[in-house]
Formats: structure tokens, sequence, C-alpha cells
């Protein structure tokens, strides 16, 4: 049994040959009735448990913090420390390898992914996935697909055509290079002129305006098919000593793929992104990169970026989208003397997959909108759809009145909010604290978020109204039981409730006690850290947490949007690795910490 | 009873020791250490107790609740027949598998070192305890000495103190084949005829057979 130690689960998927050995050597089975304690407060532990069949609660005080099943273990950190400070107990009877002390110690002390995985704090084990991870990443970007990369249209002429016209084609289109049509031969044939072929054009003598490109290009195509790896692609390329490849489907050419483009990709693919928004003409172009911004970020998730990396790089995206579908709808003079605010997670940059539009218009303080701001803000809000941004259910967005305004306007609407707290009032407070502008004057959000500032901020009553939303989706402690993966109706968690809204409420009600202006999670936590409100652990450990619970959702929505479903924010907790498992149970449980300190804080219980 | 049944193991026990020809393996007649027993399973070249030959021993240590994997013993033997292909099939040595393997009587002394005085658990015990005491007697003098725990009765007295009292008579029917045995315990089973599986799982068995027993 000791050689069949299960080596596919984290931490132990990480040993070699030689410390899967020391495993074997070192692990006894033991067995435990229902009810036994496995550990016991104050014990000095002698070995890792591993389970093999059963179920353990960890108890905290009489309360359950965390349980374990098969090829989970515990108690890592006690281990290290030489002193349990959890009771431990078998729920079902339980059969567990337990490995030995030393064998842990001496494994922590040759493997360092081992030591970070087993018993460190989550960001730890975390970053020691992302060193997994960003070991594949290139490999996995050279897996993609051919026509996942920068395919340029292919411009094609007929063989008779001039050089110097070609040459005309390169100037108007930019491009490099040209397909060659030749019908005369037998039978007809595609060659390539590119700029390099341009100079030995030039030395032959022939004026250009007579020479047929025909005679000057190379009819040895080097093709690929849309479906082939990226990776060959570049092979090839640096084979063949060639700067381009043309992408076929089938035998029809789809494109021309360029190194510049092929490396580009491989090096920054939001890049190419950026170009076609930047170059889109109208809102169907920009609808055309909207489309592609869902696609990327598949690809930078199964590449394994960091999910924070890519919550910034899709803010980015998406506040220059906005931007632009905003100058290509409103006149100039609206944009100048408004300002266009996005809300919620898009506004806190920790938006992944495209979720309802919050957004508003704040104009100027004496500034007389055009007659048709109605409708071109229904206009807005309709692009928007078109890209794939759902309408807002709750109607907060620039298309409904209540959420366009004057800045006097806006700001009294948000004191009204403060003064008068009713639930829809302090959602909406809540929502309008996360504005962060995409477009016009960013001074006019300035001067809103300093009116409400004005009004007091240690009202308690207030702030603990607010703040007990936290608890709005409280389930006690079931979502524990969720995770043993019982029954299929428990399996579902939603990361939303559970995890990500009690970090960015809690965040947000401390944020606003303490008057900080950032709109982010991560630098509200930083700022709170900063003037002491949370200790530096404890603001690491959210951040961490909030990022992991987004990169499950993620998960998970890209799994839905394979699937052809749309975005649930449901996680199914059979399909999570044993190792996402282990890390979504420490996410929750600095979740349930978090609430304490809220609770503590704000009062919560005395409500 | 108990002390009756304590003191008619002390008298076998010094009898046996009077009859030992090799004096450097007293320990095996030593009193158990508390607690600790061990499992033992054996490999062969076929069933018949008279001509077949081990080639493979495992043996663990039962510690309380614990089966102390950590000092298994797994020995190779290198028999001096063949090895039947019927009998590859179902333990997968093959000749050339056991051709670096130990001469039996090796094999022997080393699990008699390592067993020491504690009781003996298996599953089908009475053929391995067989098969080892035809090398065993020679170098004794005298059969292995411990008590023998056998797995499938402790099964089958746990069912039958299961049954309803109407059914407790005669002869009961009771599946005791070793995969229904360990699935009706809701153990874990790892591959079967692995000489050290075999053991570690018959002790498993072992620990949570008697735990049901003490109730």
């Amino acid at each position: 049994m000791p050689n069949a130690f299960n080596f596919t689960a984290s931490p132990f998927d990480c040993l070699t040959q030689d410390e899967q050995r020391t495993v074997r050597d070192a692990v006894d089975v033991a067995y435990f009735a229902e009810g036994a304690t496995l550990l016991e407060p104050g014990d000095a532990p002698s070995h890792l448990f591993v389970l093999i069949k059963g179920v353990v609660a960890q108890l905290d005080d009489g309360q359950t913090v965390a349980t374990y099943g098969p090829d989970e273990c515990f108690d890592g950190r006690a281990l290290v420390a030489g002193r349990a400070s959890h009771r431990f107990v078998a729920l079902e009877e339980v059969v567990a390898y337990e490995l030995q002390r030393e064998a842990v110690m001496a494994l922590i002390a040759a493997n360092a992914t081992f030591g970070a995985l087993l018993f460190a704090d989550i960001g730890a084990k975390l970053s020691a996935l992302a060193e997994r991870h960003s070991q594949h990443q290139l490999h996995s970007l050279t897996l993609s697909r051919v026509d996942e990369a920068f395919l340029r249209p292919p411009l094609i002429v007929n063989a008779s055509t001039s050089v110097l016209e070609v040459v005309r084609l390169f100037q108007s289109e930019r491009a490099t290079s040209v397909l060659v049509r030749d019908t005369h031969s037998q039978p007809a044939r595609t060659g390539i002129f590119t700029t390099n072929a341009l100079q030995r054009a030039v030395l032959d003598g022939r004026p250009l305006h007579s020479l047929p490109v025909g005679e000057m290009s190379n009819f040895a195509l080097v093709t690929m098919q849309a479906g082939d790896q990226l990776g060959d692609a570049m092979a090839l390329m640096l084979k063949k000593r060639i700067h381009r490849v043309v992408v076929l489907e089938g035998t029809r050419i789809v494109g021309v793929l360029e190194a510049l483009d092929l490396f580009s990709f491989l090096s920054n693919h939001s890049h190419m992104i950026t170009v076609r928004i930047e170059q889109a003409s109208d809102l169907p172009g920009l609808a055309e990169a909207a489309a592609q911004i869902t696609r990327l970020i598949g690809l930078l998730h199964r590449g394994g970026t960091r999910v924070a990396l890519i919550a910034q790089l899709v803010q980015q995206l998406n506040a220059r989208l906005f931007e632009r579908a905003w100058q290509m709808i409103a006149p100039p003079a609206l944009q100048a003397a408004s300002c266009l605010v996005v809300m919620g997670s898009e506004g806190r940059g920790e938006q992944l997959l495209k979720t309802d539009q919050d957004n508003a218009l704040i104009l100027r303080d004496g500034y007389a909108p055009p007659a048709d701001l109605g409708a071109l803000c229904d206009r807005f809000s309709d692009a928007l759809a078109s890209f794939g941004y759902p309408p807002c259910p709750g109607q907060i967005m620039l298309s409904n009145p209540a959420w366009r305004g004057s800045v006097s306007e806006f700001s009294r609407r948000a004191r009204e909010w403060l003064l008068e707290p009713s639930d829809e009032h302090l959602m909406r407070l809540a929502i309008f604290m996360d504005a962060h502008t995409v477009a016009g004057d960013a001074a006019l959000l300035d001067q809103v978020r300093a009116s409400v500032a004005q009004v007091a901020h240690d009202n308690d009553a207030l702030l603990a109204r607010f703040a007990a939303a936290v608890d709005a989706f409280g389930h006690g402690s079931s979502w524990w039981g969720r995770l043993l993966g019982r029954g299929d109706a428990e399996r579902l968690l939603d990361l939303k409730k559970e995890g990500i809204f009690p970090i960015v409420h809690g965040a947000r009600s401390l944020a606003f006690a303490q008057g900080v202006a950032a709109t982010s999670t991560a630098d509200r936590v930083a700022a709170l850290v900063q003037q002491g409100v949370l200790d530096a652990t404890a603001g690491d450990e959210l951040v961490q947490s909030l990022h992991l619970l987004m990169g499950l959702k993620l998960k998970a929505g890209l799994t839905e949007l394979d699937a052809g479903k749309p975005v649930s924010g449901a996680v199914d907790m059979a399909r999570l690795t044993t190792l996402e498992r282990d890390l979504l149970k420490d996410a929750l449980a600095a979740v349930k910490r978090f609430k304490a300190v809220l609770r503590q804080r704000f009062r919560l219980d005395t409500l | 009873m108990h002390g009756l049944h304590d003191r008619w193991q002390g008298w076998r026990r010094r009898w046996q020791l009077a009859r030992l020809r090799a004096p450097e393996f007293a320990f095996m007649f030593a009193p158990p250490p508390p607690n600790e027993w061990v499992a033992l399973d054996c490999e062969t070249t076929g069933l018949n107790v008279r001509s077949d030959e081990i080639i493979a021993i495992g043996a663990v240590r039962i510690a309380g609740q614990r089966v102390m994997t950590s000092e298994r013993l797994e020995l190779l033997v290198r028999p001096r027949g063949g090895v039947s292909p019927d009998s590859v099939r179902v333990h997968r040595l093959r000749a050339r598998d056991v051709a670096d393997g130990l001469p039996v009587q090796d094999a022997v002394k080393r699990l008699m070192h390592f067993i020491g005085s504690r009781p003996l658990v298996g599953y089908y015990l009475e053929f391995d305890v067989a098969m080892l005491n035809r090398v065993v007697r020679p170098l004794l003098g005298v059969g292995l000495p411990q008590p023998c725990i056998e797995v499938s009765a402790m099964y089958h007295d746990h069912k039958f103190r299961q049954l309803p009292p109407s059914h407790q008579q005669g002869n009961v029917d009771i599946d005791l084949r070793f995969a229904t045995l360990m699935a009706d315990l809701a153990l874990p089973t790892r591959e079967a005829h692995d000489a050290l599986n075999d053991a570690v799982m018959a002790a498993l068995a072992f620990i949570k057979l008697q735990r049901l027993r003490a109730g």
C-alpha cells in the first residue's frame, strides 16, 4: 500500500522520483473510528496525515474551520511549529497515511515548491503555483492555433500587374507583401511578392511600370493550416528563414501570418486588440475588437497568467473600448463637459468576463447638454450591449436619467443616499463608491466624491448599516459542507456571494469609514494596511483570496462559455482539483476571519 | 477461562522452547509486546503446500490502530523450481523477477527476526504458515510458535453476530472472499496479489474488525 501512495495529488505531485521514495519509506497507515480525535491542541504532531478514505473536520474552539477528504493532508503548519493548535476529528471512519515528521522536514528542505504548497499561507501557495505555471506559459501560447494570432487579410493581385502598381498598393495598404495570382500557367498558381523582392525588381533594370510582378514573385509558397500550432509556425519560419507564412483553411487562403505579428502575439497578445480598438472606424468595428477580449482572457488564463494581471489588462482594454464608443456617439462639446464613469466591478478593475454594464454620466455644472442627450445615452448603452455587455437589470446605466446629471445633482443624490440610508440607497452608494472615469473630464467625478466626503463619516449607525451587507448572503458555515462534494445540488458554490462580495464590500466599508479614496479592492486594502486598520498579513491574505476566487470564477465561467452556456458565477466543487479545493478552503477561512473583524469594527452583532 | 488459556499458551511455549534446535531464535518465544501483531502474506508458485514454493513475502507490523508500513518487510525469494505460467498470471512475478531473490532459508530467517514474538495476522493464514513451516521446522525443530489470527474467521464472527438470533444456528452462508470482506468493511483496497499490499489490507481489516468487536 505504500506503493499505492497517490503522487498525483498536491503537494506530493511536485516530488522527484527520489523524493517519492522518501515518502514511501516513511509512511504508515492508520485507522480511526468515527468520532476519534486525530490531533489535539497542544499535541506535538509526529506525522502529517494524508487521507485515504473518510472525512476529517478541523475544529477551532468547537467551530469547524475546514474539512479534509481523500488525498488531502494536514496539518503542515502544526508539524513545523511542533505544536497543534486545532482539534482534528474523524467525521467518518478514516483510513489515513501518516507521513513521519522527519521525512516531511527533509522534503521541505529539498523541495521548495513542496514546502510552499504544504503549509505556507495562501499567498505563498499561490506564488508557488504561479511558479509552476510560468514554466507552461510560453509553452501553452505556442500551442495556440495559428489563426488565434493576428492574420493579415490577404492582398491578391494578378501576375500581370506592374511592380510599380504593387508598390502603390504597399503604400496605400501599409502592407509589406502581396499574393500573386498567375492564371496563365497550367494549373493556375499563387505566389508571393514582398518588399524584399522589390530590391531584386529594381536591380533587374527594366522600368518598374512595365515589369509584371509575376516575373519577380516566388511561387514556392510556404503554407500552414489555420488549425496548426503557432509553435510550429515559428519553427517553420526559423527553419526556412522566412518572415511570412500563408495560412489556409483547406485550400482557401485566409490570411498571411507575419513573423512580427507572431512574435508580438507571443510577447504581448493584448497589443493586437488595442490596435483593433484604435483602428476601428465605426461601432461594428469596435464590436469585433470587443469579441476578441473574451478570447484573449481565455488564452491568458490557460496560459497561466495571474488573474490580477488579466483583470488589469481587461480594465484597460474595456476603458479604451468604452471611450472610443463614447467618442463615436457623443458630440465633442458633450465629451468635454462631461465625465463618463464605470462602476461596480468594472470600476474597481476586478471584472474579467463581461458582466452587466454599470455606468453613469456626470455633467459639468452650468453646461446645457444637447437636446438629444437621452437618445445619445441610449445609443451608448445599446452599443455596449452589442459588444456583449448586457444591460444592467437594476438600470444602473446612463440611459436611465437617474444615472446622469450635473455635479450638483449627483452630489445631492449621493447625500440623499447617506441621509436616508434605505437598502436601495446604500446599494447605490456602494456602486457609486467604485466609480472610475473612462472618458471626459475626470475632475467632475472628483467633485462629486469630495461633496460626499463632506457628509460626516463618523456616523456609526450609517456605517454599520452599510457594512452589514457583508452578511447579506450569510450561510453560516454551510459552505464547508459543500466542499465535501456530497450530493449534486450542494456541489455548486456561488463564489461571488460566499467570498468575493464579502471581501469587496468589507474593504469598501472600511475604506468608506476611513475616508480612503482608492476604488480597487487591492488599493483599498493597501491603504487600510497603511493606516493600521488591517494588519499586513491579513491584508495580503484578503487580496490573494480575492484573486483566487476571481480565478476560480473565471475558470468556471470559461468552461460554461465553452459549453455554450451563459456564465452563472457558480463553481462546481467536483470539478476543482485538490489544490484548488485546498486553496478555496483557505480563502473562505480568510473571508470568515475578515467578517469577524468587520463585525467587531462596526459592531454588527448589536444591529 | 482467560487465566487458563494464558497458562496453556505459556506451557505450549515452554514445550516448544524445549524442542528448539537453534537457540538464537529463542526471542520468538518471549512474551509478545502488548498491542502488537505482524500481518503476513506470501506469494507462491501454486497452492500445493507440499510441492509449491514461496517466491515473495510481505509483512508489516501492526501497533495499536496503526499499520507500520514504514517498517515493512518485502522479500523476493528465488525458487528452486520454475515459476508456472498460471501463477505468474496471479502475482505477475516472472522467473526473471525472482532470479535475484534470496534463498528461502535466508528470507525466512529475516522474516522471523521481523516477526519476533508477535502474534500473526492474515487472510487464509493457515496456508502461508504451512508454506513457511516447511522451512521453519528444519531450522527450529518446531513450527512458528505464534498464535495465528485469521481475518476471515474474525469477519465470519462479526457477520454472524449481526444476524438475527433465529438465523444464528447451523451452517450460515457468509461470503468470505477477500474482496467482499474489504468492500463490506468499507476499507480501501489496492491491487491484490502483491504480498505487501495483501498484508497491509489484512492488517487494516484486522484493526477494523477488532474495533467492531470491542463495540
